[in-house]
């Protein structure tokens, strides 16, 4: 395969990019209700940790993707039995970020419009830019998440006169407990889901900033995401933000004098592509790299077709997924986001030191 | 339904080939190009004739449910 490239900066977009994708528009802190900020605060140490833990096992093994270091480390047969659970993993995460997406636009703007029209539209797109390559992924991130920052700024400006100070109150009602909850949600997702950038570290061209731009850009995501949770609980108050499928939505329809609807929803497109992308991508060329084959590009539109379906299959009803997602996914993904990490740190860093022995 | 789903498939398929013909190890890819297809495929039917089997999330659940309770 081609040896691509990309800047650290680069990558610092593609992973705010990512880490807001979903998010931008469930915000899995809300059922933390006055204290969601806090929710914010925990899952952000959280989240720190385990990128440390990722980016610590991509300098153990230089030039590795994560089917790579799966085989290093568990040896040929467990590896392989591994990267398979993972390549399902990610085709999982896609399927959910995808059915996040096409049930928030026909409830919100299209409503009419069939699911899966809307699934086919996107992952045109999504596969388009995958065949084009990390490099290309990189200079569209590189070109639209900016707007998305500058968005949420102008947002939490914008909303400035509807804010009421006294929904921070009252401090720990429920005490520590639903904080914690929600902390651990918070942290698996979408903090916890950057394990996929396993795939991507490798093609980083300053290898020695992986660490440290990595942190820098959770860091980011961190006080981003703790900015648009402040705007939503100080605008809806902790009884809306906890009812509310879509609180970032309903926020901004808050606005005063001006409706920008339209714009937002596109905004919100612009960080759940990145996230679909980078999945799609990470998926193929895992796939790819699972059979030995030269290219991954053959397999991105089979993915695609997977993704769509099961995108479709999984849930019933948006009910259905909302309910999943808080009470199955964090221990879903509790054993690819931190136990298996933690195994490959814990075997790599033996065998460094019995190889330096 | 069915037909509509037989004839993306094969529309699909064919949009696959001209890339497929490019590459090395043509064997080989276009195996597992067909057998994520196929995969797709199945998914896709088991909805279109609504057979009645869990689907992976409602798996997912009942193995977590099953490992909570131990």
């Amino acid at each position: 395969m081609r040896d691509v490239r990309i800047s650290s900066i680069q990558l610092a977009f593609i992973i705010i990019g990512f880490t807001f994708g979903e998010a931008a528009i469930l915000n899995p802190s809300s059922n933390a209700r006055q204290d969601a900020w806090l929710v914010n605060v925990l899952a952000l140490i959280g989240g720190l940790i385990l990128v440390s833990v990722y980016t610590t096992i991509s300098s153990l093994h230089p030039g590795k993707t994560l089917i790579d270091i799966l085989r290093a480390t568990f040896g040929r047969y467990a590896g392989n039995f591994v990267a398979i659970l993972y390549l399902w993993y990610f085709i999982h995460v896609l399927s959910l970020v995808l059915r996040s997406f096409m049930e928030f636009m026909a409830s919100t703007l299209y409503i009419r419009t069939p699911i899966l029209f809307m699934a086919i539209c996107l992952m045109i797109v999504a596969l388009y830019t995958v065949k084009k390559g990390l490099e290309v992924i990189a200079r569209v991130s590189e070109l639209l998440v900016p707007m998305l920052i500058v968005t949420i700024i102008f947002l939490f400006l914008a909303l400035i006169t509807e804010y009421d100070i006294q929904n921070f109150l009252p401090f720990l009602e429920f005490g520590m407990r639903p904080v914690l909850k929600a902390s651990v949600h918070m942290t698996t997702f979408p903090f916890g889901e950057t394990v996929v950038f396993l795939m991507i570290f490798p093609h980083l061209n300053n290898k020695s900033q992986t660490f440290k731009i990595s942190l820098f850009s959770i860091l980011s995501i961190g006080i981003i995401l703790l900015s648009v949770t402040t705007r939503d609980l100080l605008v809806l108050g902790p009884d809306m933000l906890e009812r509310m499928t879509y609180p970032n939505y309903a926020s901004t329809k808050m606005m005063p004098i001006i409706d920008i609807e339209a714009f937002i929803a596109t905004n919100l497109l612009i960080g759940g592509g990145v996230k679909i992308v980078v999945l799609l991508y990470a998926i193929s060329m895992g796939i790819a790299q699972f059979f030995k084959l030269d290219d991954y590009k053959p397999l991105v539109l089979p993915v695609s077709f997977i993704c769509i379906s099961l995108s479709l299959w999984i849930f019933d009803s948006l009910i259905d997924k909302i309910l999943w997602e808080e009470t199955v996914y964090p221990y879903y993904a509790i054993p690819f986001q931190l136990i298996i990490p933690l195994l490959i740190l814990i075997i790599s860093l033996m065998k460094k030191k019995k190889l330096a022995e | 339904m069915i037909i509509l789903l037989i004839s993306s498939f094969i529309l699909i398929t064919i949009l696959g080939i001209p890339e497929l013909l490019k590459i090395n190890q043509k064997k080989k890819t276009t195996v597992i190009y067909l057998g994520l297809m196929s995969l797709g495929v199945i998914m896709s039917l088991i909805q279109a004739l609504e057979i009645s089997i869990m689907n992976p999330s409602e798996v997912i659940q009942s193995i977590v449910d099953y490992a909570l309770k131990r």
